[in-house]
């Protein structure tokens, strides 16, 4: 394919274009949704590490690059479908009309390429913690460009030292949206 | 770091002081003022020489006149033309230009004053943009002008470079980033790890309130 930044690149930019879009209003509750799923999954990463070695020995007979794409994409599956949900059906809408141009268009595009570095930036972490387990199925380019290992260290998962920051700003814009 | 920090909050100052005073004229105002501020630079960097022709007429006409030119015999007065001296020489072209563009500058500054729009031109976020857009053009054409008056022998090149190209504009819009992203850069390593990340929460979380407070009409949703 190419290198793993211009791949994660190429999911940031698309899910700008739908927050930009679907509009802010929308995408705000997209946000919440992400941001609860980054949460969760990085609550439970350590204990699902743990059992990694059970997995590995019970399961898989002992297949270290099997475990880690069987884990890498239970974490990502998990992350893709919550992101799904928020997308689809009824969603966490926040109630209001956006800003008129150009401050709308403008917040609609900041929120969308915000809910894009979640996104793709989560998937990216799934992946360099298991050793990115897609380059065996020829999906990603390794090693990565000294770009990619600067961006690395931005990826959402390694911003916070514990996964409860997280929770903050979910529990201000639920906050928020409740009050109306 | 510290020097570089000052030339941030001076150029942010300097941004955001036209950023408001286009807010306060308005969209339409900071519209035209921008559209004829820029096509009129364009074209007097790239047919400058017009205006100077049609000026230097006008000197040449004074010295027919001069010379009797509208007397009963004006065969004398045309020999005066051809000996008439410009009033623009190559030397004084680009100030000849220059003083033309601030000229027509000012008078559509004045056009488009309250007085003759009115209430047409409105304040809003378009305002903003054309005001901190008419900044930085101003910015690309003048801030060589004003550093030749500290340091003339050094930057004369740089001075007369930077009116003739439309990547001098730019070239201004970058530097601002680059030193936007430079300060914040130098300014974001002062701060111990634990504190970035606090930082970067609570930037995140005023960012997403600043956002949902900007919904207007907003009613609980049913």
């Amino acid at each position: 394919m190419g290198p793993v930044e211009v791949i994660f690149g190429v999911v940031v930019v698309f899910i700008t274009l739908i927050g930009f879009a679907r509009t802010y209003p929308k995408e705000l509750g997209t946000t919440i949704i992400i941001l609860a799923a980054i949460f969760v999954l990085s609550f439970v990463e350590e204990r699902v590490l743990n059992l990694s070695d059970t997995v590995q020995n019970t399961l898989l007979g002992g297949d270290a690059e099997a475990t880690n794409l069987l884990l890498s994409l239970v974490f990502e599956i998990l992350f893709i479908v919550a992101v799904f949900a928020s997308y689809a059906g009824i969603t966490l809408d926040f109630a209001g009309r956006p800003a008129p141009p150009p401050q709308g268009p403008l917040i609609s595009l900041a929120v969308g390429l915000l809910n894009g570095y979640l996104v793709a930036g989560t998937l990216w972490y799934y992946q360099q913690l298991f050793g990115y387990p897609l380059q065996s199925l020829g999906l990603i380019q390794l090693p990565l460009t000294a770009r990619g290992q600067a961006w690395v260290e931005l990826l959402p998962q390694n911003l916070f030292e514990s996964p409860v920051y997280w929770m903050i700003p979910v529990a201000v814009l639920l906050i928020w949206r409740v009050r109306g | 770091m510290s020097g570089q920090f000052e030339v941030l909050i001076t150029f942010l100052l300097y941004i955001a002081f036209f950023g408001w005073i286009g807010y306060l004229r308005g969209t339409l105002s900071e519209g035209i003022v921008f559209g004829v501020a820029l096509t009129a630079w364009l074209i007097l960097q790239e047919q400058g020489d017009i205006f100077v022709r049609v000026i230097n007429l006008g000197s040449k006409g004074i010295a027919f006149v001069q010379a009797g030119g509208l007397g009963e015999n004006p065969d004398e007065a045309f020999g005066a033309i051809s000996s008439a001296s410009p009033w623009v020489t190559a030397d004084t072209r680009g100030g000849f230009l220059f003083v033309l563009w601030a000229f027509l500058l000012f008078l559509t500054y004045i056009v488009t004053g309250p007085r003759f729009l009115g209430k047409k031109s409105r304040g809003d976020g378009w305002s903003v943009i054309l005001g901190v857009l008419n900044g930085l053009l101003y910015a690309t054409i003048l801030l060589p002008r004003l550093v030749l008056l500290l340091q003339p022998a050094e930057i004369t090149d740089a001075a007369d470079g930077a009116t003739s190209s439309i990547s001098s504009f730019f070239g201004i819009l970058g530097g601002g980033v680059d030193l936007l992203r430079g300060s914040l850069g130098g300014l974001w390593e002062i701060f111990e790890p634990s504190q970035q990340s606090l930082i970067l929460l609570i930037l995140l979380t005023l960012f997403l309130l600043l956002v949902a407070g900007s919904l207007r009409g907003g009613t609980r949703k049913a």
